[in-house]
């Protein structure tokens, strides 16, 4: 027994003793992520890094919903119509360094820059084929990186410049010149237009080409004010083969009514891949796919909340939300009386102010109403519908709802085309560049050139594609070139941008924007708005050296 | 006999009683060591040598040199018969025939007992009292009387002397706690006592029939504590150590057995729950390290000896034995880097059935819950008075004053849907809030068995938990089982097993509607917010899916289908063996916890309406393997040493599976036929996680002549989940004691019968990361697909920053208490101060998002905490039948921010603050930094001009700190009081009168001046934000004092816009709750044996059941401000124990 007892406590006590190998059984395995040591070391990885910068793209652009929309209701073309105190409605109120929206540009930008500077980083550790691969991958890197400085360059000033992955915290940030920054982005750009592939050489629709580096870089040069090379840059564009406006019917409803311009923004006539030649870089979605995208909510948010008008007997005019009439508006920002209206006066015969594109009148459709079967406005029907702020009626945009043509699950009911809640986005790919303002870049490059005629040449290329009646060299200047813009690319431009690079936004918000030039209210911008603020957050984040707040902030 | 005193028995006058004494009736003693004596009588061997010896003198000599008794009636046993005997190392049955060989006796072994009859009137063992109980000669008999001893349970407590005051009279109770005694005066006093009870006087005052409860010793000295990889008595503890009061804990209505601890012990603070089977927040002496969440802060769960990363839910309560909190440094050290948060250590049942017969005990209660503070929604005809206020300034009203009402607005055009606008119209008053919620209940069933013998001893249990809360189809089912078992195998080697099983059934979609319950979605409360106006179905009664134009319908959640079913299998193995070095053994514990979840789910109404589901399976298997060496000894009966070494292994792995599917062409099959969705949409995601811990630890208790104390640790341990430059550290402690009233100098009649001083030193952990923290981590998820009707393109994204130098959290802490027994131990307490500094503290560190980064873990900061504790008990009134004891709580902490990242770089002369995370040199941690409202801007503000930009009439006017005539967060901002709270206490009074018993709890946590604010402004929550949420959200009844042209002077800001500055009017969480009351009685012995139980008692008890607070919102402990969560229960429950 006492044997037995010794050798059992024997046993145990060895084990005991006996530590296995520490360092071994210590030591971290990741099993479900992947490690920066093992994810960007072949080019298929490195290509992955790329794909998540279109995505970041996007997310920028096109999703996020309220904050994408900032880009075009704080202007002169919209406002916010749910109430004057409503979100960014007022500058000088709203647009301050705790404004989510001023953070979420920064994060999310720099958040794409981090991303590029990874690739970056790396790529020269990856084994490639040729140089030639590994100078395309970089140069579509690039492209990203600049698109983000450009950005943050336009609407925060001189940023900080980061350019190389980071390993470790860094909180000492100061900001570079505007100038060094767009000079930064102009080196990016300049590498993709010369390394990117021609537009029908890219690995797959969607991707990025020579051809919008070179949009870019137009844009780029007439800030820094190299009008010459920003003529360059559009004319490289213009003059490739690869692209032309579309000048006729085309696409999958070319059998429907409409017009040419009313082809060019319906589901599936986006892309290049479907002979849509004046597209230059579009965003791509793909309806409930994953990785198919973020929507694009204008048809929520930009669409009015017609579905709730009432006739004079308290009867509503339309009987539910419909495809036909663009989905489930809820009116939350609309189109200003500049954009509606005043742009298109004198127009007679402008595609773009067509019945297809821009519809100002619709037919009631409740046969409860008494006006069943009329237009709505014509017939007075709304006349008494008290409606301050345009939120339940305005017009509806065509070249930003699939009228009529909205996914099947998002229709409550095939019979009546009635939806339901999800009838809020265009469910289509975006037009990020199209060269119709290739044409009004290189345009507004004559223009400050003092080159008019041509510019005049430009803008009435445009023109006449949609019928309209062609301008006098003697009548254009920025501010023509800003109303042909806004009747060409409303709902495509960042059209807040555009005024920020142009020094235009204080100016033109006084001017045009109901919120504050006294048509609702006559809220204040300052006159330095013309950047936004740098958030708060970062300022106080960035412990180790100061981040300047811009003037008037 | 000196031995036998320390069992504290009256035992030990027998042998003079019964033999010299010559009792004349028969003597029956019930040891309480029964069991023990089984094997006693099996084991011991005797050698008697007497030649020619009376049998009184054999029977006296076995008694000297053996613990045997003979029990006999006198009179029946020939005393006088002389016999020789010589044996050398027999058992006692060897002896006996030797003994009575031609005798007229009959004998028995019970025990160490040796009961004798004269032959043929056979063996029985009378009751106590029966005619022929006690009497004892020697005393004038005048009043026979008879009783029952128990405990406060009700248990009976056999062996339990009773001694007539100041005489040798007396006697011990049976089996059954009855006691059967003749005395000499009809008023006479008795003293009852038993060990580990407080000795108790009764006067009779011409009672017959006596019930005598005895109350634990609450100073419970000699208490088995359980410290970690080993056990101490209370009295050689030197760290601070508590261990909670589990009687009443069964008798509530606490589905988790931590809430019935809420309160009860100072410097263990647990939170409330609101939800089925939701477990509670703990902590143990408040926050130190950086992060308030309160995971960061969760003490390390010790369950029997194995560290237990489940769900303390799933353990049942009444499975419970004892619960140990390891609060001081030194002690929790011994767990050394998972420490530094306190350690509480839960012990199941083991069989120890004091009679040797197996006890079965049932119990059962049934629960009402009620919300505590009703906050009810407005119904239609409120609502409409309350609505058009949101669009005063939208047309509402008429400028410029505001007042009138403008005769074109019309309000009802800010409905969001045809249908709300049609309800209105209709005059519909839909009451979704109580239609969907309503009363909880709680139901329990409990069943075991437990019983002990000399191989084996058992402790089998099932139970049955069933709840229902607040809001309907929020439910949990349990069901546990358990099997604690322990086999002697041989003297030196026992080998058992703890091992449970429990399911937990969460199942079904609560109508706090869901839409993403995988992406962690809390619920909307959407039938809180539902207008009156909404309807539920449409004319053909189908229910509408939007009522309002925001939420689900909350029925359609109903039909949700929705099983989620978590299992948990623990078991822990555990081998003892006694090493041939006297009092070294040696223990391996191996266990194993497994734990899964199967989670399905279909919701038809999903994917616009073509019905989402996803089917997910994950596990947790954890496994840990200690071995432990144990020596205790007495050397030169002086030296008392107990000392533990322990090598240990702890592997933990996690595996996730989950499919999803939407767009089904058929649903019938839900969730088990993913196939069935769009196979295009279908989804399929894994995971897999491992950490590996190791640890060895040494730790020394001394103690001289039970007088002086010393406890050391040292543990050093190793995580896989820290940085490769880090992977080990070494935590030591040590501690010393000192009983002051051991000493010589002690006056033990003094009215100080007890003081002990206590201090220690040490250092624990925290590993505050989770694996792969120290990590950078790339993801690759679906990005884009290019081009239309592409493949989708992954993209890679590096979404944390690496940091491979990242290490322990180490706190360093001393303890110093007192503990003191007063009058006799009437009195008793503890009062211990801490001090504790924590450096090195693991905190994701906000960075410049230029990074690309929102933070990054670090070790940084000192935070210093200290706190007193102060524990005092007392039994009030013992009188008769009456008893009252009353035990108060008191605890306090406070910490301070030393140090963060001891940068300078504003060049001021004091650390800079670390803002972005809310952190101040020299402050607490947990401080409400933001905006001072110093009153409201008005009409007449905007009127003149004088409003600053970013600011409407009716939003709060902000202290402008540093006078530029602006508002910004950089320079405007400023402490506005700490998040914690002051001071805690807790009172509790238990009086009983006979067999009824009642129990008041009462728990206050305040805040002093400073301490414990709060946001409970009903704009905080983002329906009741602004005008559009306000537009199709219901509001409480009563609604709040809002400002308005007419209420200049409101409380909280204008209904409708926050302008760009979101101040908050703070408010104070300060409360006292009378949070349980219970009665319980338990029948008499008489009764329950009658039926053939044991014991029967029935309990009524209320929680929750009034609350004095200041806080508007909800429930200032559950810190749910003005919004509709899960409101804190109130409960009431009635069960019943019994055993038999």
């Amino acid at each position: 027994m006492k044997n037995i007892k010794l050798i059992i406590s024997a046993v145990f006590l060895t084990l005991f003793s006996i530590s296995c190998n520490e360092e071994d059984f210590l030591n971290e395995e990741p099993f479900d992520f992947y490690s920066p040591e093992n994810s960007f070391t072949t080019p298929e990885q490195i290509d992955l890094a790329i794909v998540r910068l279109y995505k970041d793209s996007q997310s920028v652009f096109v999703g996020g919903v309220v904050n994408t929309f900032a880009l075009f209701y704080t202007t002169d073309v919209g406002y916010d119509a749910i109430d004057p105190t409503h979100q960014l409605n007022s500058w000088a109120d709203k647009i301050t360094p705790e404004t989510p929206e001023v953070k979420w540009y920064w994060v999310n930008l720099y958040k794409m820059v981090a991303n590029a500077n990874v690739v970056l980083s790396r790529i020269d550790g990856v084994a490639y084929a040729s140089e030639a691969e590994r100078n395309v991958k970089i140069a579509e890197t690039k492209f990203f990186r600049a698109l983000a400085y450009r950005t943050l360059g336009i609407m925060y000033g001189g940023v900080p410049l980061a350019l190389e992955e980071l390993s470790a915290p860094k909180r000492d940030y100061v900001r570079a010149s505007q100038a060094d920054v767009f000079a930064q982005v102009i080196s990016d750009l300049e590498d993709g237009a010369t390394n990117l592939p021609e537009a029908d050489a890219v690995e797959q629709d969607g991707r990025v080409s020579k051809g919008a580096a070179n949009h870019l870089l137009a844009e780029m040069y007439i800030i820094t004010q190299e009008y010459d090379k920003a003529i360059a840059a559009a004319t490289a564009v213009i003059d490739n083969p690869n692209y032309a406006l579309m000048t006729e019917r085309f696409g999958s409803r070319v059998s429907e009514p409409g017009d040419v311009y009313w082809d060019l923004f319906r589901r599936n006539n986006v892309n290049r891949g479907t002979e849509n030649k004046e597209a230059i870089w579009v965003a791509q979605y793909e309806h409930l796919a994953p990785g198919g995208g973020d929507p694009d909510n204008f048809a929520r948010f930009l669409a009015p909340l017609y579905w709730q008008l009432k006739d004079d007997d308290g009867v509503n005019i339309f009987f539910s939300h419909s495809s036909q009439n663009g989905g489930r508006g809820i009116g939350w920002w609309a189109a200003s009386d500049y954009m509606l209206n005043q742009v298109w006066e004198g127009s007679n015969n402008d595609m773009r102010n067509s019945d297809f594109n821009i519809i100002r009148d619709v037919l009631v459709d409740n046969p409860e109403s008494k006006f069943f079967g009329q237009l709505m406005v014509a017939s007075g029907s709304i006349d008494n519908f008290p409606d301050p702020y345009k939120r339940w009626w305005s017009a509806l945009f065509a070249k930003s709802l699939p009228i009529g043509n909205f996914p099947a699950d998002v229709i409550a009911d095939p019979a009546t085309g009635e939806t339901n809640n999800g009838a809020s986005s265009t469910f289509n790919d975006r037009y990020m560049m199209r060269l119709a303002e290739t044409y009004l870049l290189r345009a507004e490059a004559y223009i400050l050139k003092g080159d008019q005629a041509s510019a005049a040449t430009d803008i009435n290329a445009v023109r006449s594609r949609a019928n309209a009646d062609p301008v006098l060299a003697a009548e254009v200047d920025i501010d023509y070139l800003l109303d042909e813009r806004a009747r060409e690319l409303f709902t495509e431009e960042f059209r807040l941008l555009t005024l920020m690079r142009m020094n235009k936004i204080v100016e033109r918000v006084r001017l045009h924007n109901p919120m504050h030039n006294g048509t609702y209210e006559s809220f204040n911008i300052n006159e330095t708005q013309n950047l936004w603020p740098i958030p708060n957050t970062e300022i106080e984040r960035n412990t180790e050296a100061t981040l300047e707040q811009n003037p008037g902030y | 006999m000196k031995k036998h005193l320390k069992n504290g028995l009256l035992y030990r006058q027998f042998p003079k009683i019964g033999l010299k004494m010559k009792l004349t009736t028969f003597l029956l003693i019930v040891s309480l060591f029964q069991v023990q004596a089984n094997s006693y009588s099996q084991n011991t061997k005797l050698s008697v040598d007497l030649e020619n010896e009376s049998i009184e003198n054999v029977f006296y000599a076995i008694e000297e040199i053996s613990e045997f008794r003979f029990l006999y009636e006198s009179g029946q046993i020939d005393l006088d018969r002389k016999i020789s005997i010589k044996v050398n190392k027999k058992k006692i049955s060897d002896i006996l025939p030797i003994i009575f060989r031609g005798a007229d006796v009959d004998y028995k072994i019970r025990g160490r007992q040796i009961i004798l009859t004269k032959k043929g009137l056979g063996i029985s063992i009378p009751k106590a009292d029966t005619p022929n109980g006690f009497s004892n000669k020697n005393t004038a008999v005048q009043q026979q009387l008879s009783g029952t001893v128990t405990d406060t349970e009700g248990i009976p407590l056999p062996g339990a002397s009773i001694l007539e005051k100041g005489t040798t009279n007396g006697t011990q109770t049976d089996f059954d706690g009855n006691f059967s005694l003749g005395v000499s005066d009809e008023n006479t006093v008795l003293e009852i006592s038993y060990i580990g009870f407080i000795k108790k006087e009764v006067a009779l005052d011409g009672q017959t029939e006596l019930t005598v409860v005895l109350q634990e010793d609450t100073a419970k000295l000699e208490e088995v504590i359980v410290i970690g990889y080993g056990t101490a008595t209370k009295s050689d503890l030197t760290g601070s150590v508590s261990r909670a009061d589990l009687a009443t804990a069964t008798e509530t209505s606490n589905v988790s057995i931590v809430q019935a601890l809420q309160g009860s012990i100072a410097g263990l603070n647990v939170g409330a729950v609101t939800n089925a089977g939701q477990n509670p927040s703990l902590s143990v002496r408040g926050q130190s390290t950086l992060s308030s969440d309160g995971g960061d802060n969760a003490p390390l769960i010790v369950l029997d000896g194995i560290i237990y990363r489940g769900s303390l839910i799933d353990i049942n309560p009444d499975d419970i034995a004892s619960i140990d909190i390891l609060k001081d440094v030194s002690s929790a050290a011994i767990y050394g880097s998972q420490a530094s948060n306190g350690v509480i250590v839960v012990t199941s049942k083991t069989g120890s059935a004091i009679s040797g017969k197996p006890t079965f005990s049932y119990s059962t209660s049934y629960t009402v819950q009620t919300p505590s503070n009703r906050f009810e929604p407005m119904n239609a005809a409120e609502y409409e008075q309350f609505y058009p206020d949101i669009f005063w300034d939208r047309g509402g009203r008429l400028a410029p004053d505001f007042l009138q009402v403008g005769p074109s607005y019309v309000w009802q055009n800010n409905f969001k849907t045809n249908e709300i606008a049609e309800g209105f119209a209709a005059g519909l008053d839909t009451p979704w809030n109580e239609l969907l919620t309503g009363d909880g209940s709680v139901q329990t069933h409990n069943l075991s068995v437990s019983g002990k013998s000399d191989a084996a001893s058992y402790f089998i249990s099932g139970g049955f938990t069933d709840q229902e809360a607040y809001i309907k189809n929020d439910t949990y089912k349990r069901y546990n089982f358990r099997v604690n078992l322990d086999a002697k195998i041989t003297d030196w080697l026992n080998i058992g097993t703890q091992t449970f099983f429990t399911v937990s059934d969460y199942s079904g979609q609560s109508a706090n509607y869901d839409p993403t319950p995988r992406d962690g979605g809390a619920g909307q409360h959407a039938y809180y917010y539902l207008q009156p106006w909404a309807p539920i179905r449409d004319g053909e009664g189908e229910l509408i899916p939007n009522p309002e134009g925001s939420w689900l319908n909350p029925f359609l959640a109903l039909e949700v289908q929705d099983s989620d079913v978590r299992l948990n299998l623990s078991s822990v193995l555990y081998a003892n063996i006694n090493l041939p070095i006297d009092g070294l053994s040696y223990r391996a514990n191996y266990a194993n916890n497994y734990r899964t979840r199967d989670w399905a789910n279909f919701d038809s109404s999903a994917a616009s309406f073509q019905g989402a589901a996803f089917k997910e399976h994950s596990s947790t298997w954890d496994w840990t393997f200690d071995n432990i060496l144990t020596y205790r000894k007495t050397i030169a009966e002086n030296h008392n040493i107990n000392a533990t070494l322990v090598y240990g292994v702890e592997k933990r792995a996690f595996n996730s599976t989950l499919a999803t599917a939407r767009n089904f062409a058929v649903d019938i099959l839900g969730y088990n036929s993913l196939e069935a969705g769009d196979p295009t949409l279908n989804g399929a995601f894994s995971g897999k996680e491992e950490e590996s811990s190791l640890y060895q630890m040494g730790r020394l208790l001394y103690n001289y002549k039970n007088k002086y104390f010393f406890t050391g640790t040292v543990r050093r341990d190793g995580f896989s989940g820290f940085g490769i430059n880090d992977k080990t550290a070494i935590f030591p402690s040590a501690a010393v004691g000192w009983i002051i009233t051991q000493e010589p100098f002690a006056d033990s009649s003094s009215w100080l019968n007890y003081l002990k001083l206590r201090a220690s030193y040490g250092q624990s952990g925290r590993r505050g990361l989770g694996r792969y923290d120290t990590q950078s981590q790339v993801t690759a998820e679906p990005s884009v697909v290019f081009g239309d009707g592409g493949p989708t393109f992954l993209g890679l994204e590096t979404i944390s920053l690496a940091n491979p130098a990242l290490g322990w959290e180490t706190t360093t802490g001393t303890n110093y208490a007192i503990d003191f027994g007063l009058f006799n131990s009437r009195v008793s307490g503890t009062m211990e101060y801490y001090s504790n500094k924590t450096e090195n503290i693991l905190f994701a560190i906000a960075l410049p998002e230029i990074t690309g980064f929102e933070e990054i873990n670090s070790n940084i900061a000192q935070v210093s905490n200290y706190g007193i504790e102060a524990t005092l008990s007392s039994t009030i009134v013992d009188k008769g039948p009456w008893r009252w004891d009353a035990s108060f709580n008191f605890s306090k902490v406070r910490n301070k921010v030393e140090s963060i990242l001891g940068a300078d770089n504003d060049n001021d002369g004091v650390e800079d603050d670390l803002i972005g995370n809310g952190l101040f040199i020299g402050e607490p941690q947990n401080v409400l930094y933001d905006y001072e409202i110093t009153g409201m801007w008005q009409l007449a503000d905007e009127a003149n001009g004088s409003i600053w930009e970013g600011f409407l009439p009716g939003t709060y006017k902000l202290n402008d700190l540093n006078g530029d005539g602006m508002i910004s967060s950089l320079a405007d901002r400023k402490i506005l009081g700490y998040s914690d709270p002051s001071y805690r206490f807790g009172i509790s009074n238990t009086i009983s009168y006979k067999n009824l018993s009642m129990s008041v709890f009462v728990n206050s946590i305040q805040g002093g001046k400073e301490y414990y604010w709060g946001d409970d402004a009903p704009h905080s929550t983002g329906n009741w934000n602004k005008a559009d949420q306000l537009s199709y959200s219901n509001i409480p009844k009563g609604g709040w004092d809002y400002w308005m042209p007419e209420n200049p002077n409101a409380r909280y800001r204008r209904l409708d816009n926050a302008g760009q500055f979101e101040a908050k009017p703070y408010s104070q969480r300060s409360f006292v709750r009378l949070q349980d009351v219970s009665l319980a009685y338990t029948f008499s012995n008489e009764l329950t044996q009658k039926f053939g139980l044991s014991n029967l008692k029935l309990f009524l008890s209320g929680k929750n059941v009034a609350t004095w607070t200041d806080w508007n919102g909800s429930d200032p402990e559950t810190g749910v401000g003005f919004r509709p969560d899960n409101p804190l229960l109130r409960s009431y429950t009635m069960g019943l124990n019994v055993k038999f």
